[in-house]
């Protein structure tokens, strides 16, 4: 298969192709910011994914869909640099294992591994706070995410959404906090974790309430301020929880009203 | 009070944080239709168990409720898990009572889970949890529809996500008990890390 026919592929290679290549300007911009720890991380984390990956592929008899490559990327990026390697991989392993491997891979669960590794991150070690995003990483989420949103692999329904719901409390409330600092903190977290097209939701109405929860989530838990990293990745995780019951309802009310149209 | 609610729903979850009541939540959570007509069940009860308990609690079990008849030193409190199963029990067997009547075919589905909200320990949980935290009579209100409708939350998410992952390839030994136990502490993660940011 050809570089050009995974990329036009809109299966699960080609939407973790797709993915990756979004994530190299931010995985950049990182390297650059805290130089050492970063290839350090990437490389530990990649390992584990892949790792673990292989084996699942090999014993379960999947094909391989090279996702440990975002998982590793959206991690490594949000990570501060103190993480320690066991916790990068012992984060990243259980977030791979249980968050996608063990339901069959990218695609059957209801979960994305980065969400849940960062999530397993800092619910074990109570004084790690996840990298708060630069300006830089902010604009080198941009191209990125113009990309996915063209190619379809990024919802602009769920972004759109989250970004109202926050925008309406953060800036719009008196006394709010300015646009600026409020978008670059968001950015990243709202296209890789937040936008993640297997863990949201996948009826078009059910985007805009999935997208409006995410942001409502981040909203109450920031408590006024800036929103953190850590509020934005659990709420992505929260946000997804809820995801298929978020389906669900949108297919009911949509049968319903057939039913009624066609009685 | 909004914060109770918020915190009762969210990062305090009674099913999710506490996993109390755990049993009915992984045994009636095949179906989204019966998880929702249950949950509405748990929030009845416990919008209306935790706020009568409070009440009953302040006025007669508490040490020093019965000054008024010059039984300063009277301490009841010992009294507190029968009581509030009597008051719980009798509430179920109304519900019970009502369901039959008004939905035959929810009572039907539910089945013996429904008696056995008397010994859901969420219910009871909660009740107890009042009394541990002190709240007062309006914040007894707010507890008790706060844990009740997170409760039905989780157990109305957890029946969608289990439906979902019908579709997906478990291993053989895990499909079943194995998989909701997972799923269940997947969903734990994101409501239990909440607590943490909002401190």
């Amino acid at each position: 298969m050809t570089l050009g026919g995974l990329f036009s592929e809109r299966g699960v290679t080609g939407i973790t192709f797709g993915q990756s290549v979004a994530l190299v300007l931010p995985l950049g911009v990182v390297a650059l910011e805290t130089p050492g720890s970063v290839a350090v991380h990437f490389v530990s984390s990649l390992l584990a994914a892949i790792v673990w990956e292989a084996i699942f592929a090999v014993i379960r008899k999947h094909s391989f869909s090279f996702h440990g490559v975002t998982t590793a990327l959206i991690f490594t990026i949000a990570i501060p640099a103190d993480v320690q390697i066991w916790q990068v991989v012992l984060a990243v392993s259980l977030g791979a294992i249980l968050g996608e491997l063990v339901f069959g891979g990218r695609g059957f669960g209801f979960l994305q591994p980065a969400t849940v590794a960062l999530s397993l991150l800092l619910i074990s070690f109570p004084e790690i706070q996840l990298r708060q995003p630069s300006q830089m990483l902010a604009l080198a989420t941009l191209p990125g995410a113009m990309m996915l949103l063209v190619l379809g692999f990024v919802s602009w329904r769920v972004l759109f959404a989250a970004s109202v719901t926050v925008a309406v409390f953060f800036v719009g409330a008196e006394g709010g906090h300015e646009a600026m600092a409020v978008a670059t903190a968001m950015a990243f977290g709202l296209v890789f974790v937040i936008g993640d097209p297997v863990s949201a939701a996948s009826t078009n109405p059910g985007r805009w309430v999935f997208g409006g929860l995410a942001g409502g989530v981040v909203v109450v838990f920031s408590a006024g301020e800036v929103p953190t990293m850590d509020a934005i990745v659990l709420a992505g995780l929260i946000a997804s929880v809820f995801a298929p019951l978020i389906d669900h309802l949108v297919t009911v009310i949509h049968a319903r009203r057939r039913a009624r149209r066609h009685a | 009070m909004t914060e109770l609610l918020i915190a009762s729903i969210f990062h305090q979850n009674i099913a999710l944080t506490s996993f109390l009541g755990i049993c009915t939540f992984l045994a009636v959570s095949e179906r989204i239709e019966t998880a929702f007509g249950l949950g509405l069940a748990i929030i009845a009860v416990q919008s209306i168990s935790v706020p009568v308990n409070n009440l009953i609690f302040n006025a007669f079990l508490v040490e020093g409720a019965w000054t008024w008849a010059g039984l300063p030193e009277v301490d009841l409190s010992y009294l507190k898990l029968i009581t509030f199963i009597g008051v719980i029990a009798a509430q179920v067997q109304i519900l019970e009572l009502m369901l039959d009547r008004f939905a035959p075919a929810l009572y039907r589905a539910l089945g013996i889970f429904l008696p056995l909200i008397t010994v859901n320990c969420a219910v009871l949980g909660g009740s107890l949890f009042m009394v541990e935290r002190r709240y007062d009579f309006g914040e007894s209100i707010v507890y008790g529809f706060g844990s009740g409708a997170g409760w039905a939350l989780a157990i109305v998410a957890f029946a969608a996500i289990r439906e979902r992952l019908r579709y997906s390839d478990i291993p053989q030994g895990l499909q079943g008990l194995g998989g909701a136990f997972l799923v269940t502490g997947l969903m734990s993660l994101g409501f239990t890390a909440l607590g943490r940011i909002s401190l």
